[in-house]
């Protein structure tokens, strides 16, 4: 078992995705099978780009287990998600104008995420948001 | 297939430059020695234009060998129109070049040309998100050792130079007991795509011959006779990284040349983040197949000199089946992955890592510090070696 933690700023745009390379290149160095890979490596930098967007920040926590499967955490310090049910409507998004520009926030980043993992919880509140996704490398 | 960027020196004077200009970590430096690992190799010399004594080389084929040949074929690269300004002397060299005793020199670029509309097609014929354009070797090479994941994407079409070759022995078949067919390459990588010198063997090019080392043959020869010759628009499109878009009518295309870009933009494929694109054109070189490293000219003098042809080329792209160009797509065997024993390695290789100090010096001859862990856990390596912790002890 092997953990890895990392810090996501809110609205730092310029490092956008530098978690989530980080993540990838472990799992490569580990060598974990590619079909599984880039499922892990979509989730992740969409829910990167989330937290980024829409949270004040937090920590993204990756765990690897003894047979490589591997459990990424999403843990956000809020504004937490007023309707989950919304939020995993294809489409909808409250992305900022500023995100938008840069061609973020197309409104598919949570159904995107719980479509490629094995599962998927999400816990929401004002004081943050946590997103619990699982993948099974056999 | 045998390995092609070779050490040539007695002694290298271990400056590590070539070490740290490797973009895959196939280098290292054992015992004075520069080794290149062939699997992770991707063929791009950056390791040769980096090497300050000039001891890392990669040597085509010589033509010695077109005695044994009942007929023989050169097939001429289209980037070399990118190191003259005008067709009449280009027409001279070929001519030249038909002097070296060559029966016939035969234009490809009316095939490039083709492979590059096949793409366009198959991308408004499928609904794949995002292909990769595949005439690259380096790339596809660099693809498979560092992006796997983007294995998949790259378009099943062989090679140019190959359907080629394949055609004009299909062509002269019957006609001639042994033809033998040459392909005059641009750069590194396409050297590797031949039967000879580095035993590609299902090729049907028979010799690939690097051009630059038959540019003084081409100056002696040349008499102001010319050799008549057509070529295809399209083709140049294919071969110059900033012409990529002109001959395609969609526009959601996008060409990056040089393997540091190149890098970025598949980092970004990766996380499926390439939004409203879904052809990416790579190539290694500067600014396409013109910035190979056998020709002559420099790749952006080469852009406007070969821009010049768009006027008269006139030669309409090959007519190609689908079954002539398609090539299976290549895979990643993995075999049973032991994931359990994967993981054992890197947590051990992680522990050896924290001992080291982290700074990718290569002083030991490793490109990285991990890379240095592995072989420490592999036993070829041992920890006394780092030249950093031993100067600290010093202290």
């Amino acid at each position: 078992m092997i953990t890895y933690s990392f810090n996501v700023e809110k609205e730092n745009f310029v490092d956008a995705g530098v978690v989530s390379s980080k993540v990838k290149r472990i799992l490569k160095q580990i060598g974990i099978p590619t079909a599984v890979l880039r499922n892990i490596a979509v989730a992740c930098y969409e829910a990167e780009i989330n937290m980024i967007i829409h949270s004040y920040g937090g920590e993204i926590t990756l765990d690897i287990d003894d047979e490589g499967n591997v459990t990424l955490v999403f843990a956000d310090v809020g504004p937490g998600i007023p309707d989950v049910e919304k939020a995993l409507t294809p489409g909808w998004s409250t992305a900022s104008a500023q995100a938008r520009q840069l061609g973020f926030g197309a409104g598919m980043g949570l159904v995107n995420i719980k479509r490629v993992s094995d599962t998927f919880d999400l816990q929401t509140s004002p004081s943050g948001t946590t997103i619990t996704i699982t993948f099974r490398v056999a | 297939m045998e390995k092609i960027i070779n050490y040539t020196l007695n002694s290298c004077k271990k400056c590590m430059k070539c070490l740290r200009a490797c973009p895959t970590e196939a280098i290292s430096i054992n015992r004075g020695k520069v080794v290149i690992n062939k699997e992770n190799c991707i063929l791009c010399d950056a390791c040769v234009r980096a090497c300050s004594s000039r001891g890392l080389q990669a040597k085509g084929a010589t033509l010695d060998t077109m005695s044994k040949y009942d007929y023989t074929v050169a097939l001429i690269p289209t980037a070399l129109l990118s190191d003259s300004s005008n067709q009449a002397e280009i027409e001279t060299w070929l001519s030249a070049i038909k002097k070296i005793g060559f029966d016939e020199v035969v234009d490809i670029s009316d095939i490039t040309g083709a492979i590059y509309k096949f793409g366009q097609r198959y991308m408004s014929e499928t609904d794949i998100p995002l292909a990769i354009s595949s005439t690259c070797p380096v790339i596809n090479r660099l693809i498979k050792v560092k992006y796997p994941m983007l294995l998949s994407s790259i378009l099943p079409f062989e090679y140019p130079v190959e359907v080629a070759a394949k055609l004009v022995r299909k062509r002269l078949a019957g006609k001639y007991k042994k033809v033998g067919i040459y392909s005059l390459c641009e750069c590194i990588a396409k050297l590797s795509l031949a039967k000879h010198p580095y035993g590609n063997m299902e090729s049907n090019i028979d010799y690939a011959v690097a051009i630059t080392d038959i540019f003084p043959l081409i100056n002696r020869l040349k008499d102001g006779s010319r050799e008549e010759c057509h070529f295809c628009k399209e083709g140049i499109h294919a071969v110059v990284h900033d012409f990529y878009d002109l001959g395609l009518e969609k526009k959601d295309v996008l060409a990056v040349d040089g393997l540091d870009k190149v890098q970025q933009v598949l980092e970004l494929a990766e996380f499926e983040n390439l939004k409203n694109i879904r052809l990416l054109s790579l190539y290694a070189c500067p600014n396409g197949c013109i910035g190979g490293r056998f020709l002559w000219g420099n790749p952006y003098v080469g852009r406007v000199f070969i821009e010049r042809y768009f006027k008269t080329a006139d030669k309409p792209i090959a007519e190609l089946e689908f079954e002539d160009i398609f090539k299976l797509p290549e895979t990643i065997y993995h075999g049973e992955v032991d994931m359990k024993a994967q993981m054992q390695q890197f947590l051990k290789v992680n522990q050896q890592l924290d001992l080291l100090p982290g700074y990718d010096c290569g002083a030991c001859g490793y490109p990285s510090c991990r890379a240095m862990a592995k072989e420490i856990v592999a036993g070829n390596a041992t920890i006394g070696e780092c030249k950093i912790l031993k100067s600290e002890v010093k202290e």
